[in-house]
């Protein structure tokens, strides 16, 4: 009798011990170390006061809003078609401005009302591929692009960032100012201009 | 009456208007009607203190802009976040996707902000409002 209780115990304990290590062990991989998480881009990051994807966010959100609401989208019959010049960066910061205007050139081109023609920046790749299609001999004719077919850009995109840097006791004050101007290329003129001030302050700890 | 009956008693007294209060709970408000302004715009988070008196919605060059009056109610300063989500006539998201913005508030003062929509296609919106806190 008591053999066989013994046994009974014996079992019930090999059954959950058995069940207890099966459902420790797990056959998924281990794909997070436990101190990364993915965060929303759309919220408000103020890690430190250097410019940051916020900033570029409301730069670009300013810019384009302004430029679809302006008397130049409204007046044009076609199109008006866009090449995107420099951004010069005149803070102390290193600041990647090209960025800020493919988050612009973007967000336009998705309201469908402006058509970016290949700017200064892309040029050379745009000819080497121009190139490849007319010069290699590799491509119907018929088919591949050739040189003198292109469009020119009626309008050019070109403006400054800068930036004030004030400083008392620990706090610390940066404001960016961004100047973004569309000039008609064939008359010389200035047809749109837009600013937008982003003010940042901070305050260095105490300990 | 002994002094245990006389506790009980006490205790029995205070503890039934804390129960039948809990019972007699507010009927929850009815959801805003469709298309109205009150369905507009989505609350995150406590703010009570916080109301939009003025929404209205135009047309700028075919995109569609909104204008609306926050108020700050309380007198404290307090900032919270924005931002407006543009919808087709199908009710499908359309145009960027806007970043939250900071609107920082002084005691009851009423702070005009506008959106844009980035769209043609935008015929509806939704303000969202944020708790910075």
């Amino acid at each position: 009798m008591n053999t066989k209780r013994t046994h009974i115990l014996g079992l019930v304990i090999a059954l959950t011990a058995t069940l207890g290590v099966s459902g420790c062990a797990s056959n998924k991989p281990a794909f997070s170390s436990g101190n990364v998480a993915y965060g929303d881009t759309k919220a408000e990051e103020n890690l430190t006061n250097e410019i940051g994807l916020t900033d570029f966010q409301m730069m670009a959100e300013k810019m384009t809003t302004s430029l679809l609401t302006s008397p130049l989208i409204a007046t044009s019959k076609q199109k008006p078609t866009i090449t995107i010049a420099e951004i010069k960066n005149k803070t102390s910061e290193h600041i990647d401005t090209r960025s800020i205007a493919l988050k612009i050139k973007t967000q336009l081109s998705k309201s469908q009302t402006v058509r970016f023609m290949t700017d200064k920046a892309d040029d050379a790749g745009s000819l080497t591929e121009l190139q490849r299609q007319s010069q290699s001999g590799l491509y119907k004719q018929s088919k591949a692009a050739k040189p003198g077919n292109r469009e020119a850009a009626k309008y050019r995109l070109h403006g400054e960032i800068t930036s004030i840097v004030k400083r008392a006791g620990d706090i610390k004050n940066i404001d960016y100012i961004l100047n973004l101007t569309l000039e008609d290329v064939d008359a010389g003129e200035d047809v749109w201009s837009e600013e937008k001030e982003i003010r940042k302050t901070s305050e260095r700890p105490t300990f | 009456m002994n002094k245990n009956t006389f506790l009980k008693s006490c205790c029995i007294f205070a503890l039934t208007p804390i129960l039948l209060a809990g019972c007699v709970s507010q009927p929850p408000l009815p959801p805003p009607a469709p298309n109205s302004a009150a369905a507009k715009i989505m609350y995150l988070g406590d703010l009570s203190y916080i109301s939009v008196n003025d929404l209205r919605m135009g047309a700028t060059n075919n995109f569609n802009v909104v204008n609306a009056d926050v108020v700050n109610n309380s007198n404290d300063y307090t900032a919270i976040e924005y931002r407006f989500q543009w919808r087709d006539k199908g009710g499908m998201a359309v145009g960027i996707d806007e970043n939250w913005k900071t609107l920082p508030l002084s005691p009851m003062q009423t702070q005009r902000i506008q959106g844009t929509a980035t769209s043609k296609y935008a015929v509806d919106f939704k303000l969202e409002l944020k708790s910075k806190n």
